[in-house]
């Protein structure tokens, strides 16, 4: 055979092993530093002699801004190459981690980590990096991959809050987030290893953005999917951010509660990357209903069982399985159901619904336990949510809308 | 053994041991209780 006809295998930068690593590393950073904020809040307040309300605000905005730039910043990535924004909200998030160490300004200091930062994780986290990822794996493996890649960000939330507190035992917190500015800076050039466009996009063939837009938002389960990711959000962010006040509340210890938010980070590795798998062999639909139903159940266990260390430490397992485990499920039922090309964009929706949800779930704990002395209605609400997202996951229509595009161009 | 299968099988045992002695390490300093002091809140996803 004449060797110009040869089929050339990529080089090995270009293999779908190198990019899952890759992207995993860039999700582990993005998502590990951002986890690690709430180790800040009192050295930085304490320094700037300023209340809590600012660092607490620049966080709620950062939340805020990350939501609503996802979409957007998804589009951008599967129209320009995930390269290009993952090193541009990479820039973005240094920058932003830079400004924190540095102003005393509280302006200044929610640009940086409100706004900067909130744009930094756009740009860096699960939807501009799933694109990247499917664009770069075959179908049959694509769930594994997300898996994968999900799990790695799992691990970076669990592992990188220990190593900032370790930087804070190391020297002040200006030195911390200093070595955060840096390692993140430092990333950038992983940003070339995930660059490239769908092939579709770089030949200017296939759908655009607005009919693909269109497509997703007359499609009924598509709608039902943000639905469930949101409630997905509500649990994510009730839990953490209201069970060790609970349990203090129910006589246990602050320990107690640590070792169970430990559980559910280490549990969340296993359960991100178990559900990815289980999602190349089994319909993810069906999948994401019995995650909801299992939350469900572990959720009315606890809530109706005399609160112990026990029934703390396993509910906190069961959850931390199904914790992130709808995320490699979410995504990879949008790009079976739309195809690949869009997915950042059509993802980040997705996750705007989390992140709606996660306001939501952080807000309305504090709230009515405001109002009534106690969480009772907000963990009947969260059995309630938990019932009607596995509920509204079945009749999902998962049939692909057309032919699976090329794969990336290198 | 397959030689290939028997070098996936030894890289898998390496990588997961690995993985669990950095995933204990991480989870013994949650519980040391120093880390704690420092937390008002733990954030969410």
């Amino acid at each position: 055979m004449d060797s110009k006809f040869e089929t050339r295998s990529p080089p090995i930068w270009r293999t779908p092993a190198f990019i899952i690593g890759t992207g995993g590393l860039v999700l582990a950073l993005a998502l590990g530093i951002r986890h690690s904020m709430g180790l800040y809040l009192q050295p930085v307040s304490l320094t700037h002699d300023w209340g809590r309300e600012i660092f607490g605000f620049a966080i709620a905005l950062q939340n805020l801004v990350w939501g609503l730039a996802q979409p957007v910043t998804g589009a951008i990535a599967d129209r320009l190459g995930a390269g290009r924004v993952i090193f541009a909200g990479g820039a973005l998030y240094a920058l932003g981690l830079a400004v924190m160490a540095t102003t005393a300004d509280p302006v200044m200091f929610n640009v940086g980590v409100g706004v900067l930062i909130g744009l930094g994780l756009s740009g860096t986290g699960f939807s501009v990096v799933f694109g990247v990822v499917a664009r770069h794996v075959p179908t049959h493996r694509r769930s594994l991959a997300f898996g994968i890649v999900g799990a790695c960000g799992s691990f970076g939330q669990f592992a990188m809050l220990p190593v900032g507190h370790m930087l804070l035992g190391a020297g002040d917190w200006v030195f911390a987030i200093t070595v955060l500015a840096i390692t993140m800076a430092a990333m950038l050039p992983l940003a070339f290893v995930l660059s490239g466009r769908p092939a579709s996009t770089a030949m200017g063939i296939g759908p655009g953005w607005r009919s693909s837009l269109r497509e997703a938002m007359r499609h009924r389960g598509f709608l039902l999917l943000v639905l469930g990711f949101m409630v997905c959000g509500f649990h994510t962010m009730f839990i953490p951010t209201h069970l060790p006040a609970y349990l203090s509340d129910s006589g246990l210890g602050a320990r107690e509660g640590m070792i169970a938010l430990a559980l559910i980070g280490a549990f969340n590795v296993v359960g991100s990357y178990l559900c990815g798998w289980l999602g190349g062999h089994f319909r993810k639909k069906y999948l994401l209903a019995w995650i909801f139903a299992i939350r469900a159940v572990a959720l009315t266990a606890f809530v109706l069982l005399p609160v112990s260390a026990v029934t703390v430490y396993l509910m906190a397992i069961i959850m931390g399985l199904t914790w992130l485990g709808t995320v490699p499920l979410t995504s990879g039922l949008v790009a079976d159901i739309f195809g690949p090309r869009y997915v950042g964009m059509l993802f980040g929706i997705a996750f705007l619904g989390h992140q709606i949800g996660s306001f939501l779930g952080a807000w309305l704990g504090g709230a009515l336990f405001d109002m009534t002395g106690s969480y009772s209605i907000m963990w009947g609400l969260s059995i309630a949510l938990a019932l009607v997202a596995a509920a509204v996951h079945l009749p999902i229509n998962d049939r692909p809308l057309g032919p699976e595009p090329q794969m990336a161009r290198a | 053994m397959n030689p290939s299968l028997a070098k996936k099988l030894v890289l898998v045992a390496v990588g997961a041991g690995l993985l669990g002695f950095i995933m204990a390490w991480v989870f013994s300093i949650y519980i040391d209780g120093s880390m704690l002091l420092r937390l008002s809140t733990f954030p969410g996803c």
